[in-house]
């Protein structure tokens, strides 16, 4: 049985291009959804846990730049909510999906048109699930591919951090994203016998 | 044979590059000049030949993949040239271009590499095949993700601009992909191939270019996800689209 290629080193900190994918044997799905099964089962192990070994990074938090956190959860606010999506939510949410694919980082804070504070730390894994939170609630409102594409990746990147990095309620967030991440998968599955 | 006096091309050692002189040697079409990038050719280990019926084409065509652009370019005697350099964007590429005496080079580059304003601002036009459907789906692979929603391949001639995938549209379409047929390096470069042709074939018969207009809402893709990139493959395979009987790559339109 093949393995899943993206598991089994920290693509946070060996980053992964995937152009040129070899994934047209029909192994390659189970493989994939193997993978994700045992690290659901990791990350549920986790969050049963209850001692807190990592703070998760705070962000500057000093005006005019905002906490990372706060700008996903306005954004996973609009993207839950029931009016239209506004240019400005979707331009927003597309700027950090283009930040992330083409640097395959984010950071805890950023300014006025989402320029990145100077000195401003990494993003926390914690910030990463939120933005996955904000990827899947993107890609159900609008059916979107481009949203659960980018959402695969930050998924692989969680998925390939040992759980006892993560805390326990971080980790109970991405194993219910994992669900998440299945869910609208399987929507495209159905289209592909 | 339509002689294209006032076009070139800018030719890679890629599949891509091949099938379009290869399309265009078939559809009588051809240019001035062609310019080599130079590097090693890509290497193709699959069959020597393989068939497709275009509706557009009164015979079948056959793709020869192991025979080089430049091969192809020598026996159908358009004059070739080899540019200075791999990038295509280095001062002494930008003027051996300038010094063309061509006003529309077709575009056939390496991947990511982007035309930057010194080459834009001659007086040249550059003519794009991008392999999506735009302006809903621009970017990279974004072919797959079309294939994926759709179960057709788009292909796009645009004027290039400073944006991704964002110029003026000349001609669009969606491709039905030939079950079994490899996507990456047959499929896509055979539909951009053909889309040219078909502009290029307007140009010479109409002595202008078409245009095209698109009012959809604009996407730009990144790399697609191999889970993504696997089932848009199956959406090729055999039996996944009506008309997979076919062993035909026909235009929707």
């Amino acid at each position: 049985m093949q393995d899943y290629p993206y598991f089994g080193r920290d693509l946070f900190e060996q980053p992964e291009s995937y152009e040129y994918a070899q994934c047209q044997e029909p192994n390659f799905f189970v493989a994939w959804t193997r993978s994700r099964s045992r690290s659901v089962a990791a990350l549920e192990q986790r969050a049963e846990m209850t001692d807190t070994p990592l703070a998760d990074v705070v962000g500057n938090c000093n005006a005019p730049f905002v906490p990372l956190a706060t700008i996903l959860r306005r954004l996973i606010h609009a993207a839950n909510g029931e009016g239209i999506v506004s240019v400005q939510v979707k331009s927003e949410i597309d700027a950090l999906v283009m930040k992330f694919e083409i640097f395959r980082r984010l950071f805890a804070d950023y300014g006025p048109g989402l320029n990145r504070a100077s000195g401003s730390k990494q993003a926390s894994f914690a910030d990463y699930i939120l933005f996955a939170e904000a990827l899947a609630s993107f890609a159900e409102r609008l059916d979107s591919t481009k949203y659960l594409s980018t959402l695969l990746k930050v998924m692989d990147c969680i998925c390939s951090l040992d759980p006892s990095r993560l805390r326990p309620e971080t980790a109970r967030e991405a194993a219910r994203l994992l669900h998440r991440e299945r869910t609208l998968v399987a929507r495209w599955q159905a289209v592909a016998p | 044979m339509f002689e294209l006096h006032d076009v070139g091309l800018i030719l890679a050692p890629t599949l891509r590059s091949r099938a379009y002189i290869q399309m265009l040697a078939a559809c009588g079409l051809r240019p001035a000049i062609a310019l080599h990038i130079p590097g090693s050719e890509a290497n193709w280990i699959g069959a020597d030949t393989i068939d497709f019926t275009f509706e557009s084409l009164p015979v079948r065509f056959t793709f020869q993949p192991r025979i080089s652009a430049r091969q192809t370019v020598c026996s159908v005697g358009i004059e070739s040239r080899n540019l200075a350099h791999r990038d295509i964007n280095a001062p002494e590429v930008v003027r051996q271009i300038a010094s063309l005496p061509v006003k529309v080079l077709v575009y056939s580059g390496l991947s990511k590499a982007l035309l930057k304003d010194e080459l834009l601002c001659q007086s040249k036009r550059f003519l794009h095949v991008h392999g999506g459907f735009v302006p809903g789906f621009r970017g990279a692979t974004a072919f797959y993700f079309g294939l994926l929603e759709h179960g057709l391949l788009g292909a796009s001639a645009i004027w290039i601009d400073a944006g991704v995938d964002t110029g003026p549209l000349v001609m669009r379409d969606w491709y039905r992909p030939v079950p079994g047929v490899e996507i990456d390096r047959i499929m896509d470069p055979l539909a951009r191939a053909h889309l040219l042709a078909r502009v290029l074939g307007h140009y010479a018969r109409m002595g202008r270019f078409p245009t095209a207009a698109a009012n959809e809402a604009s996407e730009t893709y990144f790399v697609i996800h191999p889970v993504l990139k696997h089932l848009a493959l199956r959406r090729a395979l055999p039996g996944a689209t009506k008309s997979s009987v076919s062993t035909a790559i026909q235009s929707t339109s």
